[in-house]
């Protein structure tokens, strides 16, 4: 191409939108972050503090254990309706897609629903055992607000790898006179790895970040988004700000995997 | 073996629908608190709409004006992305583009505040909002067209198109744009 000048032109507008609402915006937290009256020494806080650093740990192992039954569940899940044919398929197929779009405060009342004290859980063991079962505003109920809106997108994504993947060597493997267990250890499951892990690995950055869900349910417990929420209004911008390049280098770290796989585009979740 | 499969895929899908039934029928229902029993009712709807009708038709405004600014954005970029081919700038580009979705958004949004709050005017008009969706929903206007135009025959096209004088901008709107329509009019489902 003999004349890029227009081309050059065809960047601008969006790289222009994009430097001044993403990339100064997060210089402006950075220069924030060490501009307090401690400097850089605020970023050991947020490990000395032995709160911050109990909310911090609790965060990690929560969203590591949503990113594992997501995982196991959500593939179970998708590679069976991507495999299996059976009369009503089409309408589970378009069940867990449902969820997909429904922002963080959302799937929060949902759970609400399904666990709160006027919940679906809480009658039924109301009128079958007598006692109230509400575990919306707990531990328990956390982990189910972030499995909500990690299922889908395991699902999704693990149905679009199991179609791509060339079932020809599935069957090899059986006339060959492997056995079910040794056909999905051996062949199935590697061919579904890099999907599996990026899937995990977006169910976790997104847990991690899960502002609207974490603040409509951890009543009784402290993530990272309500530590943050405690920031934001105390105005205390220097915290907050610190804590935002902590969220945004620990998901930005646990997307690596996924990038590297799958592309992109699979990340993103609800804000 | 199946049917284990089976009774997982039913209860996620269960898990997933159930609160969101139940929600649809707590919205109709006259006394939450005492169940349906009490009787359906569309009140609390026509109560919502009026005391937030404002605030849902703004949410409708900017859901439609994020993939509209993401379109005039977004489309001449991914074309000059692929024109760009493997060079190391398109490359850093691309891959920086994507950095808003594993960035938590309260993040990017606190930074946009601190840099931008002092501008008042900007800071009270719904376009304040709007340029912070828009940087979370470029990479998904971006990505999938710049995958299509890649896969399109468009360097012969263009070739030919050249070579009978039509210019840079008849070529980009007579051949670029109506290649990436489906790709584009996709976008805005998941911005």
């Amino acid at each position: 191409m003999k004349n890029k000048t227009p081309l050059v032109l065809f960047f601008a507008p969006a790289m222009t939108v994009f430097a001044a609402f993403f990339i100064l915006p997060l210089g402006r937290l950075a220069v924030e972050s060490a501009g307090g009256p401690e400097g850089l020494a605020i970023y050991c806080r947020a490990v000395s503090n032995p709160r911050y650093l109990k909310t911090l740990l609790d965060t990690m192992l929560i969203s590591v254990l949503v990113a594992c039954a997501a995982v196991t569940i959500g593939g179970v899940t998708g590679l069976f309706l991507e495999r299996n044919s059976f009369r009503g398929r089409a309408f589970l197929v378009a069940l867990p897609t449902l969820p997909i779009s429904f922002p963080g405060v959302v799937v929060g009342f949902m759970i609400i629903m399904l666990a709160g004290r006027q919940g679906l859980v809480g009658r039924l063991t109301n009128a079958l055992a007598g006692s109230r079962l509400v575990f919306a505003y707990s531990a328990p109920g956390l982990l189910a607000g972030y499995l909500y809106f990690s299922i889908p997108r395991v699902v999704a994504t693990v149905m679009a790898a199991a179609g791509e993947t060339d079932m020809s060597l599935e069957e090899a493997a059986r006339v060959l006179g492997a056995s079910p267990r040794r056909v999905f250890l051996d062949v199935t499951a590697p061919s579904l790895a890099p999907a599996l892990v990026s899937a995990g690995a977006v169910c976790f950055a997104t847990s991690v970040g899960a502002f609207g869900t974490a603040l409509t349910l951890a009543a009784d417990l402290s993530v990272l988004p309500v530590v943050y929420a405690e920031f934001t209004l105390s105005a205390n911008i220097v915290a907050a700000a610190m804590l935002s390049i902590v969220l945004g280098l620990v998901a930005w770290a646990a997307l690596l995997p996924a990038r590297m796989f799958a592309g992109p585009v699979a990340a993103g979740g609800p804000a | 073996m199946f049917w284990v499969e089976l009774a997982v895929a039913v209860s996620a899908s269960l898990f997933l629908t159930v609160p969101v039934f139940l929600t649809v029928m707590t919205a109709f229902t006259a006394d939450a608190f005492r169940g349906v029993g009490s009787g359906l009712t569309p009140d609390w709807i026509i109560k919502v709409l009026d005391t937030y009708g404002d605030t849902i038709f703004r949410s409708f405004y900017l859901a439609l004006a994020a993939p509209a600014c993401c379109l005039v954005l977004g489309l001449p970029l991914a074309h000059a992305l692929v024109k760009f081919g493997k060079s190391k700038i398109a490359a850093l580009v691309e891959e920086a583009l994507v950095l808003p979705l594993s960035v938590p958004g309260i993040a990017v949004g606190l930074g946009i505040l601190l840099a931008w709050g002092q501008v008042s005017w900007f800071r009270r008009s719904w376009l304040f909002i709007l340029a912070g969706h828009v940087v979370f929903c470029l990479p998904f206007m971006v990505r999938p067209v710049a995958s299509v135009l890649r896969a399109a025959p468009l360097d012969d096209q263009e070739e030919a198109a050249r070579t009978m004088g039509a210019g840079f901008l008849t070529r980009f709107f007579g051949l670029v744009v109506p290649a990436s329509g489906r790709a584009a009019s996709r976008a805005p489902c998941r911005c």
